[in-house]
């Protein structure tokens, strides 16, 4: 259940960081330093559990067409992210369904060959943490799931979002003060 | 200073992350998905393909047009011998090299379409055959025929590419269409979707929107409006779903423009 991006998320995105002239990525190395990141920023944006793989095939597919147009000027996070966005956008289109996630379907769904106990926790983990995140409104959580979740700086994360980053870190501030209320609620009802 | 959060935040987060992100399987899975989708690029070049074989029917019709022309010419003095029986089989037989390039349906031209209901699109061989006014020249039998056919026929018409004078629809030869839709896509990956656009128009125009590209240019047009932001592209993809409801077009326009 171990992925590249898995336990280091940042590092790895950092790495991708803006190419050199006609240093164009292979498509397998950015899919395979990516895939993670791509993935849950899908689950952040609110696309449903059972959409959630269609959606990062959209994105990839797009991906595989376009890696020669991305030319680097931005960090590969910044376009992958950008991409991943209007996927959701549009999975969310079809399906009808608000933005935000439904944390429910992670307990049931607790993928991976490894400890059973370990998969479950982490699936529990993962439904608590997005349902605090459904209470956020998208600004936030967004801003939030970039920081906390994938451990990008927060200029980094204004970039991406076109940010003053004043802004961005604000959002950050009140959406950890109400996630760390969320939690304490959560851990001593 | 940011509050930075406390440990238990932190390690649900921690913990959260694992579970957020795919597991092994559903990584190899969809990589897999992906390279099938994306392997020929064939949905991009699914139009390119389509032109090509439109371009090599129209040459092919222009050549036997050309080579038919040459050959009844010293015959021509009875004009009653083409009108006879004996002709039909040869008109045939002139025809025939083109019906192969036609054969292939948009299933074998495009591959990348996900699994799903899709009985061909309305291309080429299934869309109506504009009228094709028969040239004077031959017997109404003839003539007939030619009409009976697509427009390829008109390939060999004077004035083939010029597009129909006065702006009459029902003229345009599929020649000028394909020049047309090949405009509007060369325009696109080139980054010019505004050039797109006006090629797109253009073929709407000459066509009143009947041409047998009329579904390429729909998708080129809303890929255009896509990539200029444009808010009548929703309108567009609806009405695209509408008119083109199996569209071997739509993944692409999913994918280019999600």
């Amino acid at each position: 259940m171990v992925t590249p991006t898995r336990q280091m998320p940042s590092l790895a995105l950092a790495a991708a960081h803006p190419a050199q002239d006609g240093d164009v990525p292979v498509f397998d190395e950015v899919y395979a330093l990516h895939v993670a990141f791509v993935w849950r920023v899908l689950r952040t944006f609110g696309v449903p559990e059972v959409q959630v793989e269609d959606a990062v095939q959209d994105v990839f597919v797009v991906v595989h067409r376009r890696l020669r147009e991305w030319q680097g000027k931005a960090a590969i996070t910044t376009w992958l992210f950008a991409i991943a966005r209007r996927v959701a956008s549009n999975h969310r289109r079809r399906a009808g369904k608000p933005t935000e996630p439904l944390a429910d379907e992670l307990v049931s769904d607790t993928t991976g060959g490894g400890d059973p106990f370990v998969e479950a926790s982490r699936a529990q983990a993962a439904a608590t943490v997005l349902a605090i995140l459904e209470q956020l409104d998208e600004d936030k959580r967004i801003v939030f799931a970039l920081v906390e979740l994938e451990q990008l700086p927060v200029p980094e994360v204004a970039r991406m979002l076109d940010l003053n980053l004043n802004t961005a870190y604000s959002r950050l501030r009140l959406a950890r003060q109400a996630f760390e209320a969320a939690v304490r609620a959560k851990v001593r009802p | 200073m940011i509050e930075e959060l406390g440990p238990e935040a932190r390690a649900l987060l921690d913990a959260a992350r694992d579970g957020l992100s795919p597991d092994a399987e559903a990584v190899r899975r969809v990589r897999a998905k992906v390279h099938l989708a994306a392997g020929g690029q064939a949905v991009g070049s699914a139009i390119v393909a389509k032109l090509g074989v439109i371009a090599l029917v129209v040459a092919v019709a222009a050549g036997v047009g050309v080579y038919a022309t040459r050959r009844a010419t010293p015959a021509l003095a009875p004009a009653v011998e083409l009108a006879s029986p004996p002709e039909a089989p040869r008109q045939a037989a002139m025809h025939e090299p083109a019906a192969p390039a036609r054969a292939p349906s948009d299933d074998e031209l495009i591959t990348i379409d996900p699994p799903g209901p899709r009985a061909g699109g309305p291309a080429i061989a299934s869309g109506p055959a504009p009228a094709v006014a028969p040239r004077a020249a031959l017997p109404a039998s003839r003539a007939a025929e030619t009409t009976a056919r697509s427009s390829v026929a008109g390939g060999d018409e004077p004035g083939a590419g010029a597009g129909p004078p006065g702006g009459a629809p029902r003229g345009i030869d599929l020649a000028r269409e394909v020049e047309l839709v090949d405009a509007a896509m060369a325009a696109l990956r080139a980054g010019d979707a505004s050039g797109a656009l006006r090629a797109v128009q253009r073929h709407a125009t000459e066509t009143a929107g009947r041409g047998q590209l009329a579904e390429d240019a729909a998708a080129i047009e809303i890929e255009a409006l896509c990539h200029l932001h444009d808010p009548t592209t929703n309108a567009k993809l609806e009405a695209f779903d509408a008119r083109y409801p199996r569209s071997a077009q739509r993944s692409r326009l999913d994918n280019q423009c999600p």
